[in-house]
């Protein structure tokens, strides 16, 4: 099986004004085709920053790359700059968050919101409506 | 006591129609909606809306109502008081005070609309790239503010008139170089404040760029206070216009403003009180205006007050 993803050895930290606090150390995993990996882990622990850093939204500074690569399609995620992650981020990695009440912008309606990563990814039209297709 | 008998019926789980529970029950209406339904119960906001809209429409075609022209001089009738020929009175070179008022009503709704404009564009990009960016981006960008806001404005306009002359635009322009600030720290407060929003983060790992965030995101959610602020600058305008023009630095003859009327009123207060009362009561007036609205509009947009 194809190997999508794989963390190598990554370790994340944070500054912060007393010292080096490190949410994510030595994490390594992989992840193949059809496959469904599930981390599990007491708040706190880090998986929330394991998954941000794949996506690359955790906010530089404070925090930092320390060690390991994020290995994409063969490619590296952490040399990629920002703007090659923004074609990135909603096409080829998406992010479901937690929280709906806090997710959602309240000016923006739910139709914008939904369709706004089609619209960036793939050149849909904003007038015409977008018919959503998906297979189990 | 009579015993009750159970059956298995009474346990039966009560028929639930799934697609009946879920439809939506009321309209759905859009923010602005909500924010205009809840406007509307403020009588007095309303009543300040009345008063802008007629004294928008006097500044349009109120110079040209009573038939007289506000630079028109009539030195055989000067001074004269309120009369059916000049419904608000002369001034001391007869010129009719009715046409002046409108006309100065004019020039003082356009410069405080405009300067409040113009703050309002520079104070929202200035202040949401300062805010959103953070760090270095912010702290140049808001020491630059400082400094242009520790500039006494009076300063300003004087430098102004000596290099541009005196007009309308030299005051906007002047108005404008000190003015916005305080509109590039409200929009920065709120930025940095909203940037750490969950609805942020989604959007950006929809892949959303910087512009878009910042644009489409963060500022409309700040559009509350940053109207609220617009009604409350519109106001502070039109009264430093006043002022301006009351110390002579302002409006250029022969063109009229309230401040200019005020100023040319003041000499001859104690015989002629009705040529400072209505500029004067005018001012007042567009002041209460804005400043009722302003108040309505921070309750109306306020999203966590809804009902």
């Amino acid at each position: 099986m194809k190997k999508i993803l794989s963390v190598q050895n990554l370790s994340v930290s944070f500054d912060t004004y007393k010292s080096e606090v490190k949410a994510v150390r030595d994490v390594s995993f992989d992840l193949h085709e059809r496959e469904t990996l599930a981390i599990v882990g007491e708040s706190g622990s880090g998986k929330s920053v394991t998954a941000q850093s794949i996506m690359r939204l955790i906010p530089m500074p404070p925090g930092k790359f320390v060690s390991g690569n994020i290995i994409f399609n063969e490619e590296d995620l952490i040399q990629k700059s920002e703007k090659q992650m923004e074609s990135i981020r909603g096409k080829e990695i998406g992010m479901i968050f937690q929280d709906p009440m806090t997710s959602l912008n309240p000016t923006m309606t739910i139709g914008k919101q939904i369709t706004e990563g089609l619209i960036k990814h793939q050149n849909m039209n904003k007038k015409k409506p977008i018919y959503l297709e998906w297979s189990c | 006591m009579s015993q009750q008998q159970l059956t298995n019926v009474d346990f039966e789980p009560l028929h639930i129609d799934h697609a009946e529970s879920e439809k939506i029950v009321g309209k759905s209406t859009s923010y602005w909606k909500d924010a205009w339904r809840r406007f509307r119960k403020n009588k007095l906001a309303l009543t300040g809306i009345v008063v802008l809209l007629f004294l928008g429409f006097m500044a349009a075609f109120g110079a040209d109502i009573s038939g007289e022209n506000f630079r028109d001089n009539d030195l055989m009738s000067t001074n004269q008081a309120p009369s059916s020929d000049h419904w608000f009175g002369t001034d001391n070179l007869g010129r009719d005070i009715f046409a002046r008022t409108w006309d100065g009503a004019r020039i003082s709704l356009f410069i405080g609309l405009t300067a409040a404009f113009l703050d309002l564009i520079i104070g929202i990009i200035w202040g949401a790239i300062s805010g959103y960016f953070g760090g270095k981006v912010d702290e140049y960008m808001m020491r630059i503010a400082d400094i242009l806001s520790s500039l006494p404005y009076l300063l300003v306009v004087i430098l102004l008139m000596v290099v541009m002359g005196q007009g309308i635009w030299t005051m906007i322009i002047a108005m404008v170089i000190t003015g916005w600030i305080n509109m590039a720290r409200i929009v920065r407060g709120q930025v940095m404040q909203l940037r750490s929003e969950e609805y942020v983060l989604a959007s950006k790992s929809l892949g959303a760029g910087n512009s878009r965030l910042l644009f489409k995101h963060l500022v409309p959610n700040t559009l509350g206070p940053i109207l609220v602020t617009l009604t409350l600058t519109v106001p502070n305008a039109i009264f430093t216009e006043a002022f301006l023009s009351f110390l002579g630095l302002g409006v250029p003859m022969p063109d009229s403003s309230w401040g200019v009327m005020t100023s040319e009123a003041l000499g001859s207060f104690q015989y002629f009180p009705y040529q400072l009362f209505f500029p004067a009561f005018f001012i007042c007036l567009t002041m209460l205006a804005f400043n009722v609205i302003g108040d309505g509009l921070r309750d109306a947009l306020d999203p966590k007050d809804r009902k």
